[in-house]
C-alpha cells in the first residue's frame, strides 16, 4: 500500500510496481489538523476558512491522508479522534476524499 | 560508513560578506550578488582571480508561480562564475534541500578534495516584485501534487501547520509558547545593522495580536522574503593562517534525507524528530561533538516551530520540553548560562536568508569578529531547514 504511487515502489524498491488502486475501509484517526484561513490558489477563496486533518488509516498505518473535516471549521478536535471517509464533490466527475467524525 | 569526516579541522573560511537585507532592493539580484562577491574576496584578503571554485545554492524558495531567470531572480555558481570574468576549475550549484550546509559541504569537499584552492561560496535570495510570494497561479494539480492540492492543502503554511499542531496537542503546548522563540529572534535581530528587522524587536502581544493564517500558524511565525545576498570564502586550513582573519574551521557536516513515502509537503511530527535524530548522530559521529561541546548553536527557525525540533532532536533538552525550556529563558541570549540559539537573529529576525543567518552568526563569533555582539563562543553547530529534510554545519574557532 502506498501513497502516492511513484515510479519506484517506496517499500519494496521495484521499478515495476504495476500499483492498482485498491479498496481501503476509509476508517482512520486524526494526527494532526489545521484551520486554513488564507488561500494562495484561486478557486479557494469562497471556501475559507476550512479545516484539513491529517489521517492515519487504521488498516494501512503507513498511510496518511489529507482531506477536509465535513462536520465544520468550529469542530472541536484532539488527536486520535476517530473518523471517516466521506467525499467531496467539486465537480459531477471529481470527487476528492473527505473525513467526517465517526460516531 | 561511520567515523570521522577525514577532512574536519582542514577546511576554513577566510572572509565573508553581507548585503543590507530589504523588501525589495533598488538593484537587480545579481548586481547585489557581485558586489557582494568582490567585497568578501577582498575582505579574504584575496583577489577575484584567486578564486578557482565556486558553490552555491539557486533555489527560490517559493510556491508561487514566479519567473527563473538567473542573475535577476536567483544567481546559479556558474552565472556567478561567468559574470566575475574568472574561469574557474569547479563550479557547482546544490539542489536539495538544506541549501546552505549542502552548499557549505561541497566548498569543504572541493577544497579538501583539490578540486579547487579558494572557494566562493553564496546564497541570494529575492523577493519578486510583483505578485504574491507564494501565490500560485495553477488551475490543475498534476503529479503528487493530485493527492493533496484539490482538498486545499497547498503551500509551506500548510506543510509547518500540520506538524506545529501536532506537537502542541501531544506535548500540551499552547501557541502562546511560541511567543518566546518569535520575540527572542526579533530582539536579537534589532541588533544587527544589515536585518530587515533591524532596531524593529517585536512584543510578545505584538505577536499574540496577529491572527493566525493556517492555524496555529500567524504571520510572525514565518519569515519575511527580502532580497539580500551573503558570500563566504573557502579555503584550507593551511593557506588561511597566512590571511588577515581568524579561520573558522569546519568540524563536519550532517545532511538528513526522507526515509518514508509522504504525500508532497507532509511532514509528520514523527518524521522530522526521527529523522532528526538520525540527523543529530551522524553530525556527532562525523564531528566528535555532541550538545555539551557546543557553545554556540544557531537553531534554524525559517518557520518558529523549528526551534522547538532542533532543540529536541540535537539533544539540548528533552523530547516534548523544547517549549517550556525557551519559555524558561532556554534560548534568551541575554542571559548568562543560556544557549544563544537564535543569537544572530536568525531567518526570523533578518528577513528569508535561508539557513544563511545561522551560518554568518557562527562565522562572525568564532572569527571574533562580532563586534558590539561578541561572545565567547568556540563551537557552533548552524542549521538549515527541518531536521528531517535539511542538514547542519559545525565550526570550531580552532582546528579539530
Amino acid at each position: 500500500m502506498s501513497l502516492p504511487p511513484g515510479v519506484v515502489c517506496g517499500h519494496c524498491g521495484s521499478t515495476a510496481p504495476e500499483f492498482r488502486f485498491v479498496p481501503v475501509s476509509g476508517d482512520g484517526t486524526v494526527r494532526s489538523w489545521t484551520v486554513v484561513r488564507q488561500a494562495f490558489l484561486p478557486g479557494f477563496e469562497d471556501d475559507l476558512p476550512f479545516l484539513l486533518v491529517d489521517v492515519e488509516l487504521t488498516d494501512h498505518p503507513d498511510v496518511r491522508l489529507i482531506g477536509r473535516l465535513l462536520d465544520g471549521v468550529d469542530t472541536a478536535l484532539q488527536l486520535g479522534a476517530p473518523v471517516e471517509v466521506a467525499f467531496e464533490d467539486l465537480t459531477p466527475d471529481v470527487a476528492v476524499p473527505a473525513f467526517r467524525l465517526a460516531s | 560508513m561511520t567515523g570521522r569526516f577525514a577532512a574536519s579541522g582542514q577546511v576554513a573560511i577566510v572572509g565573508y560578506d553581507q548585503t543590507t537585507i530589504e523588501r525589495h532592493a533598488e538593484q537587480p539580484l545579481g548586481v547585489l550578488a557581485i558586489e557582494s562577491a568582490r567585497r568578501a574576496v577582498a575582505d579574504a584578503g584575496l583577489q577575484v582571480e584567486d578564486v578557482d571554485g565556486f558553490v552555491g545554492s539557486s533555489l527560490l524558495p517559493t510556491a508561487g508561480s514566479h519567473r527563473i531567470q538567473d542573475g535577476v531572480s536567483i544567481v546559479s555558481p556558474t552565472w556567478l562564475a561567468q559574470h566575475l570574468r574568472v574561469n574557474p576549475r569547479y563550479a557547482a550549484g546544490f539542489t536539495g534541500i538544506g541549501q546552505i550546509p549542502g552548499s557549505v559541504a561541497m566548498a569543504v569537499n572541493a577544497v579538501a578534495g583539490g578540486a579547487a584552492e579558494v572557494v566562493l561560496f553564496q546564497r541570494a535570495l529575492h523577493n519578486p516584485p510583483r505578485g504574491r510570494y507564494h501565490g500560485n497561479a495553477m488551475k490543475a494539480a498534476a503529479g503528487d501534487m493530485q493527492w493533496t492540492t484539490p482538498q486545499g492543502y497547498f503551500g509551506p503554511l500548510a506543510m509547518i501547520a500540520l506538524p506545529y499542531n501536532e506537537y502542541l496537542q501531544r506535548y500540551g503546548a499552547q501557541r502562546e509558547d511560541m511567543a518566546a522563540v518569535v520575540v527572542e529572534a526579533r530582539k536579537n535581530g534589532a541588533r544587527i545593522p544589515w536585518s530587515y528587522w533591524h532596531d524593529q524587536p517585536l512584543t510578545k502581544a505584538e505577536y499574540l495580536a496577529s491572527p493566525t493564517l493556517f492555524d496555529p500558524v500567524c504571520r510572525y511565525d514565518c519569515d519575511i522574503p527580502v532580497d539580500g545576498v551573503a558570500t563566504f570564502i573557502f579555503t584550507s586550513a593551511q593557506r588561511a593562517r597566512d590571511l588577515p582573519h581568524r579561520p573558522v574551521h569546519v568540524a563536519g557536516y550532517a545532511m538528513s534525507a526522507l526515509t518514508r513515502p509522504r504525500l508532497p509537503l507532509h511532514w509528520p511530527l514523527d518524521d522530522i524528530l526521527d529523522g532528526g535524530a538520525e540527523l543529530a548522530r551522524r553530525l556527532r559521529s562525523h564531528t566528535g561533538l555532541g550538545p555539551d561541546d557546543v557553545d554556540l548553536p544557531q537553531l534554524y527557525d525559517g518557520f518558529s516551530p523549528f526551534v522547538w525540533f532542533w532543540l529536541e532532536v540535537l539533544g539540548f533538552c528533552p523530547p516534548g520540553e523544547a517549549h517550556r525550556f525557551v519559555t524558561d529563558g532556554g534560548i534568551d541570549s541575554d542571559r548568562p548560562g543560556a544557549l544563544p540559539a537564535l543569537s544572530g537573529g536568525g531567518a526570523l529576525g533578518n528577513g528569508r536568508m535561508h539557513g544563511i543567518p545561522q551560518m554568518l552568526e557562527c562565522y562572525l563569533q568564532l572569527s571574533r569578529r562580532a563586534g558590539e555582539r561578541q561572545r565567547d563562543a568556540l563551537v557552533g553547530v548552524a542549521c538549515h531547514s527541518s531536521p528531517h529534510y535539511g542538514g547542519a554545519v559545525a565550526y570550531t574557532a580552532e582546528p579539530t
